[in-house]
């Protein structure tokens, strides 16, 4: 529990000083900001991992209602346009699914919302969490990862990334107030999305953390972690325009760290979806076998 | 340092403890012979101290060789970089100096490299102590005489004058780098120096300005895969064409320029295999290699990363052959280091003249010097207050449990900003030049001046 806390402090002091150093004279240090970056990914991979193993120990009922609950305000949604996980409130209550079920890759509270049948969706996310991978006929994201459950460490890599924060345009199709905000929030074509809905989603968190329960926060991906009550600002400065400079200023370079961590690595993600996303990550398995073998 | 009306004009930004941050040493390098010593600041000043020489009469009372008491005073002082800045990239370029290096003494003048992020500049050191008087067309004030007046001719003589000190810059190495240039070396053939930024070395021929010839690239072609980036680099002192480089992640690539032009291939790779044991999230961070120095014989490397400091030999690749602590007790600390940045902070370290003591410094206004052959290190302060002119450095020990001495400093009691990062070592004496913030020490060793050995 202590590397979780650990983690997440450490987390949110290597995005401050990665944010901070765009701003310091002389420009930004290479160096320091690839140093930074390696620890973000570190403490980032323990955090997750620890979550993970979390999740598999609690309760499953609990576990369901609460990440309900954490879906809707932590506005999860599918990087293929055409679904969208957004639970709107109603969606608890029983209102029909709007698409076919939809796979979450991400580190979230949950893996899948199948939005056929509430209970069907309420029974298996906290299934997937465990497993990871997300299961869904129709998308398949970071088939790699599809395998067997007892692969934790692959799950985390799998689902590390990328959350994909997309605003979808069947946001607003959602009743729920804040599915509403979510689609007012996000606009912009894809890739603008992709590479702002770190900020933006940060953003809409940090002020629905408070009402969350301390644990439950903790569940929410890792990006909103890292602007919690205690680095509101940083969250609120790093509006779209700042992350898509942030990229530009590193050269795309650490727009691959950063947009990893976070969700995606920009316009690739963008062109070509979720799956290649889940390869470039799985391309890199030197750092997360370490940091397992680590831990 | 000597420079009030300047520091007044440069970067008010920020004060703290009185020191203007302008004023902090960047660097510090002995020449060659020893006899100057060169210190480049944050404000892009370069201040040039010369050994005084006593009078014969006070040599021998004394009974020193050389003449040479000791004392370094301000030879020269100039501004060598000023702030710049990138419109392409709308970036500030610093002004601060990152390396100094002497070039070898050809003629009366000295010369010097001095760098800053982006621009190496080569400096001609020149005195005058003589000028031309009686000259037939000019006047003593330099007007020019109406020739009427000339009645007879004079053959100017030279007469002398008060020593004056004149720095020249004789050539601008601009446009190199795109990253920031954090080494430069120069080459014992005397002709070519290297310069190394983050991802690229480039060598230099010193007569020419415009064209620079990249022997090292290690820019991936994708920049999100980055890996690694060049830390430090420094030309073999006997073999001009090998050179050695090290990088973010503790390895040293040595190269040879024989072997092709490009010398990505590395000719020899020396790297320490990490011990699982001892991770954790700055792993990475604490074994990068902060600098990296041969040995004056050719045949060691002294390298220091956040911890501790390495020797390794030539010959064999697979790890150092001695490893020293310079602060093992900061290890349990390192999540509080990273919150204030001093665990990025990069430590210089420097061999004596017959390779057999090497020092490096710490936090605290503490450095340590680590004695090869036993293998015993001491920790010694930087520190005004208990630095008189004279006085013997009594030795400090750090308190991180055990029996507590008098004297003793807890760890958490130390100063994290004062820093001794930079230092140099007298190229044949046992003289040492210590930048504490924006202090200069010149400590010498009375006992055994000379060094002695090998």
């Amino acid at each position: 529990m202590e590397y979780k806390i650990e983690a997440h402090r450490i987390m949110s002091m290597s995005l401050g000083k990665i944010y901070n150093s765009r701003i310091q004279r002389g420009g930004i240090k290479l160096h320091k900001n690839l140093l930074v970056s390696l620890v973000l990914r570190s403490a980032r991979h323990i955090y997750l991992s620890q979550y993970y193993s979390g999740m598999c120990l609690s309760t499953q009922q609990v576990v369901s209602q609460q990440e309900e609950r954490e879906w809707r305000e932590g506005e999860y949604m599918d990087l293929n346009q055409d679904k969208c996980i957004s639970i709107a409130p109603d969606h608890l209550t029983g209102a029909p699914a709007e698409d076919a079920p939809v796979q979450l890759k991400d580190n979230g509270p949950s893996a899948v919302a199948n939005e056929e049948s509430d209970d069907v969706d309420i029974d298996t996310i906290p299934q997937t969490n465990c497993t990871t991978k997300l299961e869904s006929p129709d998308l398949h994201y970071a088939s790699e990862g599809s395998e067997t459950p007892p692969e934790a460490s692959e799950n985390t890599d799998i689902t590390t990334d990328y959350v994909t924060v997309i605003s979808s345009k069947c946001n607003s199709d959602k009743e729920s107030p804040i599915d509403g905000q979510i689609s007012r929030t996000f606009l912009g074509d894809k890739s603008d999305i992709l590479q702002a809905h770190r900020s933006c989603a940060n953003r809409k968190r940090t002020s629905e953390n408070l009402e969350l329960q301390p644990t439950k926060r903790t569940k929410i991906s890792a990006q909103s972690a890292y602007f919690d009550a205690d680095s509101n600002e940083v969250c609120e400065e790093m509006d779209t325009g700042n992350v898509t400079s942030l990229i530009t200023i590193f050269g795309s370079s650490f727009s691959g760290l950063l947009s990893k961590d976070t969700a995606q690595s920009g316009s690739e993600a963008a062109d070509s979806g979720l799956g290649q996303v889940c390869d470039q990550m799985l391309k890199i398995p030197n750092p997360w076998t370490t940091a397992i073998v680590a831990f | 340092m000597g420079e009030d009306t300047e520091s007044s004009k440069i970067n008010h930004s920020f004060l703290r403890d009185y020191v203007t941050e302008a004023d902090v040493i960047s660097t510090v390098e002995f020449n060659q012979t020893g006899h100057l010593l060169a210190t480049g600041d944050k404000g892009g000043r370069v201040v040039i101290f010369q050994r005084e020489t006593e009078s014969k009469g006070e040599a021998e009372d004394v009974g020193e060789a050389g003449g040479e008491s000791g004392e370094y005073n301000v030879y020269s002082t100039f501004q060598s970089h000023e702030p710049d800045f990138d419109y392409l990239k709308s970036l500030e370029i610093e002004e601060k100096i990152n390396k100094i290096r002497w070039l070898p003494q050809q003629n009366a003048a000295h010369f010097l490299l001095s760098t800053n992020d982006k621009t190496i500049k080569l400096w001609k050191v020149s005195e005058r102590d003589k000028r031309p008087e009686g000259y037939n067309l000019k006047d003593e004030e330099g007007r020019i005489k109406d020739i009427a007046t000339v009645t007879s001719l004079q053959v100017p003589v030279l007469k002398p004058t008060d020593l004056m000190v004149e720095v020249r810059p004789r050539r601008v190495f601009s446009n190199g780098h795109t990253y920031h240039v954090n080494s430069i070396s120069v080459n014992s053939d005397g002709e070519t120096y290297l310069s190394a930024d983050d991802l690229r070395i480039n060598m230099w021929n010193l007569g020419i300005t415009d064209r620079s010839f990249n022997i090292v690239d290690i820019k991936p072609a994708n920049m999100e895969e980055l890996t690694e980036v060049i830390t430090s680099a420094e030309f073999h002192p006997q073999h001009c064409h090998l050179f050695v480089y090290s990088s973010s992640k503790g390895t040293l690539r040595l190269c040879d320029m024989r072997a092709g032009a490009l010398c990505d291939r590395h000719t020899k790779l020396f790297e320490e295999p990490e011990d699982p044991g001892s991770r954790s999230f700055f792993s990475e961070i604490i074994s990068s290699v902060s600098d990296v120095k041969f040995s004056h014989s050719g045949r060691y490397l002294l390298t220091r990363d956040y911890l501790t400091t390495k020797v390794w030999d030539l010959h064999m690749e697979k790890g150092p052959v001695e490893t020293y602590q310079v602060h093992e007790y900061l290890r349990s600390k390192l999540c509080s280091l990273y919150e204030n940045d001093c665990i990025f902070d990069k430590f210089e370290c420097v061999w004596n003249s017959s390779d057999s003591v090497i020092m490096t410094g710490a936090y605290n206004s503490f450095f340590r010097m680590f004695d090869r052959e036993t293998g015993k290190g001491v920790t010694l302060e930087a520190w005004r207050e208990t630095s008189k002119p004279r006085a013997v450095l009594r030795t400090r020990r750090v308190y991180s449990g055990g029996k507590r001495r008098r004297g003793d400093v807890g760890v958490d009691s130390l100063d994290f900003t004062k820093k001794i990062l930079h230092m140099a070592w007298h190229p044949a004496e046992n003289i040492i030049a210590i930048a504490a913030t924006n202090n200069l020490y010149i400590f010498q060793d009375r006992v055994n001046p000379e060094t002695h050995g090998q």
